[in-house]
């Protein structure tokens, strides 16, 4: 079994995070994404998470220079084939549309027998490649903690993926040191779901009383014990990318689920998360 | 006459020797390095100096393996003129815990036990096994054999490898010191012995394995009694880019300010620790000391620090011992930097130590006694021969299986 290359089609949404993964432990990250704004972007956001890793002891500069250079930048779908991909990843944005017509091309035109990987945070997979071919060889994942470093990652099989694809995936997974856990096929999982709870309850109570951002995170961490605040973890994703999780989550229950003023404000400012240096919290 | 093929398998890399134990000589060394990325690269070195280079990607150590047996039986490179010549393999093992006290010929029941120990030697044994499985399937029918890193250090004495915490961790989880570079120190200890015509049943000796990692170990009889690395790499002597012995609670304090993961923690006290952290410069002790050459402070201090460090051990293993009968240098630092040599055995001549300043600067990477002859506790440079030791170990295993 090889897993020594991996394709991204998009630089969206989770995919800089899984690039980051990948490259960190030595596979080769080979990205299809059109839009130079946003495979620009992905590769800043690499950049700020690795340099924050180095900042904080985690990496070194000569880390940094070695995971830099294995990212390779393709512009035409075919070149897939020239790299000889061992799995591909879908990292476009979380919108149901979006992920079944960038499914359906993924079937349809890499002639590769290869493992697709969804990244559908609040879709479920089904919905994804109803369908379609190639059920099979696709399963759905999300990492937990979401950026940058992965501790577990949520797997959601289809209902025809076969135990060889399951197989790959989770040595894919293992070779990067993330544990696999097979969750059912919810739309949001169990990581998204909980984090969208949490960061909408936070907007609640920011909007009702006077509870600062830094002051809910630190509570959430140092009380529960968490990895990273949920608003910090919301910054990381990019406020954008989490606003389409909500949206998608919407459509399963409207009155559960709905984008919080103080988000759409933060977007309309240009207040985007890390990537933009100013999120819910200030990153400069 | 034996053909023993030497392995020692990394996270990403594979080194191996062919040693004809007839001659205890190599045949051939080579590394095979970026396995599992793009641009993998397998450089062999014969023992004429015929050396060739192969750069192609080499997905995984079963294809390094198959690689190395081709080029090993290469009719233009290669040492060997077919593959059954090799008459077993010795594995490099980091981790054999407590259950392996010397070298096994590997079963199901070896594997199981080092993959075992994987959680807690998680950077090396899993590449270990990693090497061995993929041997097994190159050669099925060859004996295999484990030479543990730990191995030599199973005579330490209760008191020096239990650590002053709960003892309910050594229960619970085998927290103790084990110790490394188990083969290296063994094989000085060894060869002083034989260096200076002792009775090695009657000899004491401190031995500094001096590399990029780096541990002392003081040897009474042939028995290692105590060592300086512990339940992990990182303890000790300051190394190349790990710190050694500190303060646990300055951790524990820095985790909390710098709100660090236990990752980052570990990664901080192993990748930017030592002569890099000190230095600020490099982990290279080259580059550390050609810039306090020319006049950096903190490469300057990163170099008193590290010879210090060492004199601090000697010292106090010299009193484990109840005295020494020699000090060895050994590894890339031990064996060619004079001057750590000379300030790591400074002032140390109410114990019986003088290094002869003139011999000792000659000495680059060979055999010689480099103190004063009228000194009490010899001070020796002898190049180490890890691959050697596990190749004799091999031998040494297959006798007794015969037997």
């Amino acid at each position: 079994m090889r897993v020594a290359r991996v394709g991204f089609y998009g630089m969206r949404n989770i995919g800089p995070g899984l690039v980051q993964s990948a490259v960190n432990k030595g596979l080769t990250a080979v990205v299809f994404e059109n839009n130079s704004d946003v495979y620009h972007n992905g590769l800043s956001i690499i950049e700020k998470n690795i340099d924050n890793e180095i900042e904080h002891w985690g990496l070194t500069q000569k880390d940094k220079k070695v995971m830099m250079s294995r990212i390779e930048h393709i512009e035409r779908f075919s070149d897939f084939q020239k790299f000889d991909i061992d799995i591909i990843i879908e990292s476009v944005e979380e919108n149901l549309e979006v992920k079944q017509s960038t499914a359906k091309r993924i079937f349809d035109e890499l002639n590769m027998n290869i493992p697709v990987m969804l990244t559908a945070q609040t879709n479920s997979i089904e919905s994804v490649i109803d369908g379609l071919e190639g059920k099979e060889r696709t399963v759905n994942i999300h990492p937990v903690p979401s950026v940058p470093i992965y501790k577990i990652v949520e797997l959601i099989k289809s209902g025809k993926t076969s135990s060889s694809t399951t197989e790959i995936v989770k040595y894919f997974f293992e070779k990067l040191d993330i544990k696999c856990v097979e969750v059912e096929d919810n739309p949001g999982m169990v990581g998204p779901r909980i984090l969208v709870a949490a960061v909408l309850e936070a907007c609640d109570m920011m909007r009702d009383s006077t509870i600062r951002a830094e002051e809910f995170d630190h509570i959430m961490k140092k009380g529960l014990k968490m990895y990273k605040g949920p608003l910090t973890m919301a910054d990381e994703i990019g406020l954008d990318n989490f606003k389409l999780w909500i949206e998608e989550l919407s459509k399963v229950d409207a009155s559960v689920y709905k984008v919080p003023q103080i988000i759409i404000e933060l977007i309309g400012k240009g207040h985007t998360g890390v990537k933009a240096g100013k999120g819910f919290l200030n990153y400069k | 006459m034996m053909k023993i093929l030497v392995l020692n398998s990394g996270s990403s890399s594979l080194k191996y020797q062919v040693i004809d134990t007839s001659k205890q000589d190599s045949l051939v060394r080579g590394l095979v390095d970026r396995i599992g990325m793009q641009n993998s690269l397998l450089k062999q070195k014969r023992f004429d100096n015929d050396v060739v280079e192969v750069s192609e990607e080499i997905i995984s150590h079963s294809v390094a393996i198959e690689k190395v047996l081709d080029l090993i039986i290469d009719k233009q490179h290669g040492v060997l003129m077919r593959i059954n010549e090799i008459d077993a393999v010795g594995h490099r093992v980091v981790h054999g815990g407590e259950k392996f006290s010397r070298s096994v010929m590997i079963n199901d029941r070896v594997i199981k036990a080092i993959e075992e120990y994987s959680e807690i030697a998680p950077l090396h044994n899993p590449y270990n096994l990693r090497g061995i499985n993929a041997a097994i399937r190159a050669l099925p029918n060859v004996p295999q054999v484990a030479v543990f890193d730990t191995a030599f250090h199973a005579t330490l004495p209760e008191e020096a490898y239990m650590y002053p915490i709960p003892y309910v961790f050594y229960e619970k989880y085998k927290i103790r010191r084990y110790g490394f570079h188990g083969t290296s120190h063994y094989y000085v200890s060894k060869r002083a012995a034989e260096i200076l015509k002792r009775n090695p049943d009657d000899f004491s000796v401190i031995t500094c394995h001096l590399g990029n990692g780096a541990s002392v170990t003081a040897v009474k009889n042939g028995k290692s009694i105590e060592t300086s690395l512990g339940f992990s790499t990182i303890a000790g002597v300051m190394m190349g880019t790990r710190c050694g012995d500190f303060d646990p609670a300055v951790i524990l304090n820095i985790m909390e300010k710098e709100d660090l993961t236990i990752e980052q923690a570990v990664s901080l006290l192993t990748k930017h620790s030592g002569l890099l952290g000190v230095s600020g410069v490099s982990s290279d002790m080259r580059e550390v000391q050609n810039a306090a050459k020319n006049g950096n402070k903190k490469a300057q201090l990163a170099l008193k620090m590290f010879s210090y460090i060492i004199k601090k051990f000697i010292g106090s293993y010299s009193a484990v011992l109840g005295g020494a009968d020699a000090i060895v240098f050994t590894a890339g630092i031990g064996e060619n930097v004079a001057n750590v040599r000379e300030w790591a055995v400074d002032n140390l001549g109410y114990m019986g130590v003088e290094i002869d300043k003139e011999k000792n600067d000659s000495c680059i990477g060979k055999e010689m006694i480099v103190s004063k002859d009228s000194s009490k506790v010899k001070i020796i440079v002898i190049p180490t021969n890890e691959e050697l030791v596990i190749a004799e170990d091999v031998v040494k295993v297959m006798e007794e299986a015969d037997e």
